[in-house]
């Protein structure tokens, strides 16, 4: 008997100490952040959620587009978490031998073109560089692997917030980042902005799926119709651009506008938001 | 015992009840539209990697009928994305699409079903069924219906339809018709409103 009250107590304690330690850990992340975002953490005190994600304090996002009325569309993005680096092949390789039905042999063809993982040896041999960025993925490859993971992926506003090189303390015309002229596709990959420049967060390895990269209607997109007096024939406007010197933004948006769910590119890959 | 009816008086009452019978089943038979048949499952539908009806999200039509959209399975299906509150292109591809649903041949228009899809999360079921009444989508070979944004989202995706809320409820989109075959996949697109609906029909012939 009063083993198992023993017994019974320890387990209590036990699990409550372990409660306790997540508690810890928790506010361990919460109190970081700022540190984080301020450039005085390291990276590991940062990837403290275990998944390599930071937390993103609320911003702004410099649209792109204008708005119907002309307007420069300055949109608030809420709070977020985003992985500092984009899913590698290793945690990749994790999710597929959990999840069969995404492996290279037995990918539905609605969910991913024939060179879906092209660059993987077979179902759950990735090659050599397991560290690297996970390509020729799909954004229901994508979606699914960030959902499994509890996650979901980024939207439009959030990855261009984060990543859209402007200077999102400021309202009115952007501060965009001069484009090196030699790589101009590296820039338009992604530069951490201005609030989140010293964080551990990295871009320009590869383009990267958003959840709404379909809601862009650049050039390229689906619809050439044209009425008689020689406008768009668009439900509202189709593409008017806030800042036409912004480049790498256009690449952007035009690589996206340009995408179907379906697509495996190389140089294409994801990270996760929650 | 005595009969409740004379003999004769019931010999009556069988021969008028018969000729009411039959005169209501020939007036129907002129004056009503019989209803549409439903066309039994196309012969062609069959499970392929590349049909949207692999998709599982679930969808509500206008009168709150829950549904997959595999449940089209077995028909051509004509497919639209909308919001009620369009007043341009939108509109005019619905109206077209209505009046080329009503010319189409009864035989092909049985087996094919016309379905609106709406992008706006703020569009209810009551605003689809009063979108059904202004469009006059009133036969049954139209349907109408709505999901979560991320469902929404997922299919448009898919069919390469990209749209952005622009306005409180007021949306830029693509002007774009898709055709899927019996199985779901898609065997045709052509730009939404003001092409030739015509290439519709000819899709449907070539399969």
């Amino acid at each position: 008997m009063r083993s198992k009250i023993a017994a019974a107590w320890l387990l209590i304690n036990l699990t409550c100490n372990v409660a306790v330690a997540a508690n810890a850990a928790k506010e361990f992340t919460a109190d970081n952040i700022d540190r984080c975002a301020a450039g005085a953490a390291d990276a590991a005190t940062c990837d403290s959620d275990k998944r390599g994600a930071i937390h993103i304090p609320a911003g702004r996002y410099f649209s792109f587009f204008k708005r119907k009325d002309g307007g420069s569309q300055d949109i608030p993005v809420a709070a977020f978490w985003l992985d500092i680096k984009p899913v590698t092949r290793a945690d990749y390789l994790d999710f597929v031998r959990r999840r069969p039905a995404w492996r290279k042999s037995q990918i539905k063809a609605l969910f991913a073109e024939n060179n879906y993982l092209a660059d993987w040896a077979d179902d759950l041999n990735p090659g050599e560089d397991t560290q690297a960025a996970v390509m020729f993925v799909s954004w229901f490859a994508a979606r699914a692997y960030c959902t499994d993971r509890g996650g979901r992926l980024p939207t439009v506003a959030e990855w261009e917030r984060v990543a859209g090189a402007v200077d999102n303390t400021k309202v009115g015309a952007p501060d965009t980042a001069i484009a090196n002229p030699q790589s101009p596709f590296r820039f338009a990959m992604g530069q951490s902005a201005a609030d989140v420049r010293s964080t551990p967060l990295t871009f320009g390895s590869a383009w990267e799926w958003t959840v709404d990269f379909n809601s862009a209607l650049a050039l390229g997109a689906t619809s050439g119709a044209v009425n008689n007096s020689g406008s768009s024939l668009f439900c509202g406007d189709g593409f008017r651009s806030n800042n036409a010197t912004d480049y790498a933004a256009f690449l952007r948006y035009s690589f996206r506008s340009s995408l179907r769910a379906n697509y495996t590119l190389k140089n294409l890959g994801f990270r996760c938001a929650r | 015992m005595r009969p409740l009816i004379a003999t004769r008086r019931r010999r009556w009452y069988v021969i008028a009840v018969l000729l009411f019978v039959v005169v209501v089943a020939v007036t129907s038979h002129r004056y009503f539209r019989p209803a549409p048949k439903i066309a039994p499952a196309h012969s062609h539908a069959v499970a392929s990697d590349k049909s949207l009806y692999l998709l599982d999200s679930v969808w509500t039509t206008d009168r709150d009928k829950t549904i997959r959209l595999g449940e089209l399975r077995g028909y051509y299906v004509v497919m639209a994305l909308i919001f009620t509150e369009c007043n341009g292109v939108c509109s005019v591809m619905v109206k077209e699409l209505q009046t080329f649903s009503t010319s189409l041949p009864r035989d092909i228009k049985n087996q094919t079903r016309f379905v609106a899809i709406t992008i706006d999360p703020d569009d209810t079921g009551e605003a689809l069924l009063h979108y059904r009444q202004e469009m006059q989508l009133d036969e049954p070979q139209w349907m109408l219906l709505r999901s979560t944004p991320a469902a929404v989202r997922e299919l448009a995706a898919v069919l390469g339809f990209n749209y952005a809320q622009t306005d409180n409820r007021q949306f830029s989109h693509s002007n774009l018709l898709t055709l899927l075959n019996p199985s779901g996949e898609i065997i045709h697109q052509q730009q939404g409103a003001g092409s030739d609906l015509r290439e519709l029909t000819a899709a449907i012939h070539k399969e």
